[in-house]
């Protein structure tokens, strides 16, 4: 059965419909939601509450994407929207982790280098919206037209954010990967 | 002489050319330049591996922690008040159907219309025609304002009452007023019976409406 038998279903009320629903994309909702707010527990809390949000929004599903776009757009947004909110309320200090640019190392050196948890740890310490962008388009492959919508900005600004974002990181780690 | 210098890309156009090599600004351009130069197809492939290193930073929960958030979802979903199916039809096949029901409402007006009355069927005079250019208004009147509930229904109330008392009628008479034609049965005429120039007026106003209601 597709997923828009099993909306349809879920509509009427069938929580075992939505099950499947949630068993298929699981995975893929909490790896994008971890990806952006660096947190494996958040990312489930948070996962969870976008497909609790979906089912009391299935009557505002109209099917003209994929139940698996409309779905990752409620994740992401709400993900950011607590990003957002835990921004405010606690001080973070983002660049003070993070060395000034320096002279760029040999690219295959800088790759083998870069422990995976260095690499989140940088992408986690990236501005909200850049780090957003970067889990949609090098992570999910979201066309920039997409992002805008869901992050509520311009194609030009999510392009703009997501070579602002690599060019941070790459110099983040050329430098650590260069002392 | 003209000494012709070659320009390198720099890492914003590069990236760019990695990410979106059909829309990179001059990536026809840049893509021979990369084939020329040596350099810079080194620094490609750096951004390239970087942004393959970039996507395995992150790690997954098991099958166990991920059945378990599933049995939590359920476990927190609320129950419906009532099935709205038909709610959903509705929306579903809101694209298809509105417009046709604006075309029908739009027919009606048309034979209403002053053009209509001076060549009513049967040779009837234009006094005669009154009662069907009436009934015709009044059928005009009930699909116009059935596509403004539809519309109300559609956009914006999605109410457990609206699912039940109102999208329920509204389809069937929806789907009645489209396959039927009911305009055409309440002046007792076909659409067929029409001469050509009826007919084509009436289908040229259709088609030039957007039914932008």
């Amino acid at each position: 059965m597709d997923d828009t038998d099993l909306v349809r279903q879920a509509r009427g009320g069938d929580k075992a419909a939505f099950g499947i629903l949630v068993e298929r994309h699981q995975a893929r909702i909490h790896a994008t939601l971890a990806r952006m707010t660096g947190d494996s527990d958040l990312a489930m809390d948070l996962s969870q509450d976008a497909f609790v949000r979906a089912w009391e929004r299935l009557d505002r599903f109209e099917e003209r994407s994929a139940f698996s776009t409309w779905l990752y757009r409620i994740a992401v947004r709400l993900a950011y929207d607590s990003l957002s909110r835990r921004r405010r309320t606690v001080d973070v200090e983002i660049d003070a982790s993070l060395p000034d640019s320096g002279e760029p190392a040999a690219d295959e050196r800088l790759v083998a280098e870069a422990t995976a948890a260095d690499l989140r740890r940088r992408i986690e310490a990236l501005p909200d919206l850049q780090r957003a962008v970067v889990v949609m388009r090098a992570w999910d492959g979201l066309p920039y037209r997409e992002i805008a919508e869901i992050m509520d900005t311009t194609e030009t600004s999510a392009r703009v954010s997501f070579h602002y974002a690599i060019r941070r990181l790459r110099e983040g780690l050329t430098e650590a990967t260069s002392r | 002489m003209n000494e012709q210098r070659t320009v390198h890309p720099d890492e914003e156009r590069l990236l760019a050319w990695i990410d979106q090599p059909a829309t990179a600004p001059e990536g026809a351009a840049l893509q021979a330049h990369l084939a020329d130069c040596a350099e810079c197809r080194r620094r490609a492939e750096g951004l390239e591996a970087f942004l393959a290193a970039l996507g395995s930073a992150s790690p997954a929960p098991g099958a166990a922690a991920f059945a378990a958030q599933r049995d939590r979802i359920l476990a927190a979903l609320p129950d419906r008040a009532v099935d709205r199916g038909v709610v959903a039809a509705l929306l579903g096949w809101r694209e298809w159907w509105v417009p046709s029901l604006a075309a029908a409402g739009l027919a009606a007006l048309l034979v209403a219309g002053p053009g209509f009355r001076e060549t009513v069927p049967n040779g009837g005079t234009p006094e005669a025609a009154l009662p069907v250019q009436a009934a015709a208004q009044a059928a005009a009147d009930e699909v116009f304002e059935l596509v403004g509930a539809v519309e109300a229904v559609s956009t914006e109330d999605t109410s457990p009452l609206a699912g039940e008392a109102v999208a329920e009628p509204l389809a069937a008479t929806a789907m009645e007023t489209v396959e039927e034609t009911p305009v055409f049965a309440e002046l007792g005429v076909e659409f067929a019976e029409l001469s050509e120039d009826e007919q084509a007026a009436i289908l040229e106003d259709l088609s030039n409406t957007t039914f932008g209601l």
